[in-house]
């Protein structure tokens, strides 16, 4: 029976040593057999080797912080075998079986896959992040009406810019994965994803209410799109940081998604109609010949305030 | 115009000493013989809450009969017609004795009521028709700033022209708490009701013959009639729009050139409009402003008035945008909210429809807001905004405010209102 010697350090990186000849020494000093790099351990600290019963054992060779075993500093040796662990400064040693059985292999996940194999590429990420960047300093401009609009538009571009930062370095160090690696280009492909689709739908959305003010779509449009996108976000921040399986990035994402979004809604359905003297309506107005705007006639629209006459004299029955 | 139971500035107050000083010496004769003469017959009324005992609100008021029947404003007295379980109102003599009164008549529209404090013999006014030439004399009495009883001269100097509901304009300076009392001339003859003022000596009262009306109603049916409630306030603001309102916005309605378009103007010559224009070099865009209002309102709160009309066209127009960025700036002219104001204690919350309208061939975007008066009857305030289609430069933002208006007279304006709008 050969024995193994697992040693990890304070923050625990394991390294593995075969004992197949005694003794063997361990300690700072580079001449030991085993070299421990541990500031707590001494030049020369310990020593394995066989007894006179011919059992292995550890003893101390005179250090400053002894070898403890079980929380207890150890006086004398210690007998090893298959499960000791015994303390030396801040490294755990660990005695293992060489024929100790393993877990099986875990199936290897389909490999890192975003949405398309184009999005792998730095290249792709960096269009992405780019195609954002110019939809929000397209949006901004437009949506100006200052003779100089250059500032405003590099400010909303720099604020996208650094938020779309820190949403990607903040799922960075929270799902560093196996890997170690903060994957912030990944990262911020999703953002840039996620930002360009809510662009889109704004976009989409005030032309479709500019065209068709009284559907009530919209709202419930708006539900729709948010849990997707938001689901599809997680989703995809949690594929950049290769956690999880496909299905259950996938489930993750509409939990959270869905949850968010019922803590959102609850409150305003709950909540009873609030007082107010300003009027609400869509206001968006969009520059198209007036022969493709679909319109009433005068009659349709003063028949149309029926509707709100039956609503505010509801208010006044309750 | 302030109703005088809101505060006059300073200035105003200071302009008055000095001209009246002036001319003091020849007229304090008869200034004291008037006071002294008629002081008697000049009470001070006061809205008391019930719970907490305070003072809700205070004007003046005069004896206009011997069984103890008085006038006094509307407004002086509104609450206890809003929430009547909620005040009670009171005079108090010359002398300082309390005594309660009750409200036997209004006329929320001409802002008088007539008060009853079953108080025989007092010596009292005569009202009825008294003519007087624009430059008399006249002297108001009442309870400025609850200091007391006080005498003002001032100058009459005719009706107002182009209101409403009638105003004689007094040279004068009229303060709150004069609110209800009496302008009379140097004979005892009661000329007006002392009912508001714009300050700088502008003071306003209800012509006297308002008052006589409404109280010779108010003995004639003594007997069977209703009490004072809401129920009639809704009844009095319904008939008198019903006649101001009939022809308004009809074809003969008088319009104007604002850029591109044809718009209302001046719909009736109580109506006051004026405009206003930027003009910056450094904009990327022109907007002018043309709007009209009815002069006067109905009180029903120191912070709510109701039977206004009002008019806003905006005109946005510009070179250096494209059309995008034009209609961003004409979505925002759209969007920024010049509805009229309300309370929750008065009204609901505005509804509205929206629609893409074409209205005689002119396309536009047209929102119609409704709102009811929580404890008016039948009666609404309506908010039509709309915002002309098809062009990529220009672009009109038309607005009409309705308050206290009947549902049938927000969809009659709001129609001939959207036939008016046009290109020229």
């Amino acid at each position: 029976m050969a024995l193994i010697l697992e040693l990890r350090d304070g923050r625990g990186m394991p390294t593995w040593h075969r004992i197949e000849t005694l003794p063997l020494t361990l300690g700072r000093a580079l001449s030991n057999d085993i070299i421990v790099d541990d500031p707590y351990a001494d030049a020369h600290h310990a020593r394995i080797r066989l007894d006179e019963s011919g059992e292995i054992a550890i003893e101390d060779t005179g250090s400053v912080n002894g070898l403890r075993s079980n929380g207890s500093r150890a006086n004398g040796k210690i007998i090893v075998g298959p499960g000791v662990e015994v303390r030396m400064g801040r490294t755990i040693l660990r005695f293992r079986d060489v024929n100790e059985v393993v877990p099986p292999a875990l199936v290897e996940s389909p490999p890192a896959s975003l949405y398309s194999p184009r999005l792998e590429t730095t290249f792709g990420r960096s269009v992405v992040i780019g195609l954002m960047l110019a939809a929000v300093a397209l949006v901004t401009w437009l949506g100006n009406t200052e003779r100089s609009s250059a500032s405003s538009v590099l400010a909303a571009v720099l604020a996208a810019a650094g938020v779309s930062f820190l949403w990607a370095a903040a799922w960075g160090v929270a799902a560093r994965g196996a890997d170690r690696r903060f994957h912030l280009l990944g990262h911020m492909t999703m953002i840039s994803l996620a930002i360009l689709i809510v662009v889109g739908y704004n976009v989409l959305n005030e032309w479709l209410t500019f065209f068709f003010p009284d559907s009530t779509i919209a709202s419930v449009a708006f539900a729709g799109v948010f849990l997707v996108v938001l689901a599809a976000l997680i989703a995809g921040h949690l594929s950049v940081a290769n956690a999880l399986s496909r299905k259950r990035r996938w489930r993750a994402g509409f939990i959270t998604s869905a949850t968010l979004l019922a803590l959102i809604l609850a409150p305003e359905m709950l909540q009873e109609d609030e007082f107010s003297d300003v009027p609400t309506f869509e206001g968006r107005l969009k520059p198209v010949p007036a022969s493709l705007v679909p319109t009433s006639t005068v009659d349709e629209f003063l028949g149309a305030i029926g509707e709100a006459k039956d609503e505010v004299d509801e208010a006044i029955a309750k | 115009m302030t109703r005088l139971s809101r505060f006059l500035s300073a200035p105003a107050l200071a302009i008055c000493f000095v001209s009246s000083a002036a001319i003091a010496q020849e007229r304090s004769a008869a200034t004291s013989e008037v006071f002294s003469r008629y002081a008697s017959r000049v009470i001070k009324v006061q809205v008391v809450e019930t719970s907490s005992g305070a003072k809700a609100s205070f004007g003046s008021g005069f004896f206009v009969t011997a069984d103890g029947h008085i006038v006094t404003n509307y407004h002086v007295i509104s609450s206890l017609i809003n929430t009547p379980e909620r005040y009670r109102a009171e005079m108090i003599e010359p002398g300082g004795a309390t005594l309660p009164v009750t409200v036997v008549a209004f006329d929320a529209v001409n802002d008088l009521a007539v008060l009853s404090s079953g108080l025989r013999g007092r010596p009292y006014f005569e009202v009825g028709p008294s003519p007087v030439a624009q430059g008399t004399r006249l002297f108001s009495l009442g309870h400025p700033k609850d200091l007391g009883l006080s005498i003002v001269e001032g100058t009459y100097n005719g009706l107002l022209l182009h209101t409403l509901y009638p105003r004689i304009h007094l040279t004068a300076s009229l303060n709150p708490g004069m609110s209800g009392g009496p302008t009379i001339d140097d004979a005892g003859h009661v000329i007006g009701i002392n009912v508001s003022t714009q300050g700088n000596q502008v003071s306003f009262l209800v012509p006297v013959d308002r008052a006589t009306d409404l109280l010779r109603g108010a003995l004639a049916a003594n007997a069977g009639r209703e009490a004072p409630s809401l129920a009639q306030l809704a009844r009095q603001l319904r008939d008198h729009q019903d006649v101001f309102l009939r022809t308004m916005f009809d074809s003969s309605t008088k319009t104007m050139e604002l850029g591109p378009f044809r718009v209302v103007t001046q719909p009736a010559p109580f109506f006051r409009c004026w405009g206003d224009a930027t003009r910056d070099d450094d904009l990327a865009y022109r907007k002018s402003r043309h709007r009209c209002a009815t002069d006067d309102d109905i009180y029903l709160d120191e912070d709510q008035t109701t039977g206004t009309i009002t008019i806003d066209h905006e005109l946005v127009s510009t070179k250096t945008l494209n059309s995008s960025r034009f209609f961003a700036l004409y979505t925002s002219v759209f969007s920024s909210d010049n509805s009229p104001s309300g309370l929750e204690e008065f009204v609901t919350s505005w509804k509205c429809v929206t629609r893409n309208v074409r209205a005689d061939s002119v396309p536009m975007r047209a929102v119609l807001c409704l709102r009811r008066y929580r404890k008016l009857g039948e009666l609404y305030d309506g908010f039509l905004k709309v915002a002309v289609l098809g062009s990529r430069d220009v672009g009109l933002v038309s607005t009409l405010g309705m308050t206290g208006v009947t549902f049938d007279n927000v969809k009659r304006l709001s129609e001939r209102y959207l036939r008016l709008v046009s290109w020229r």
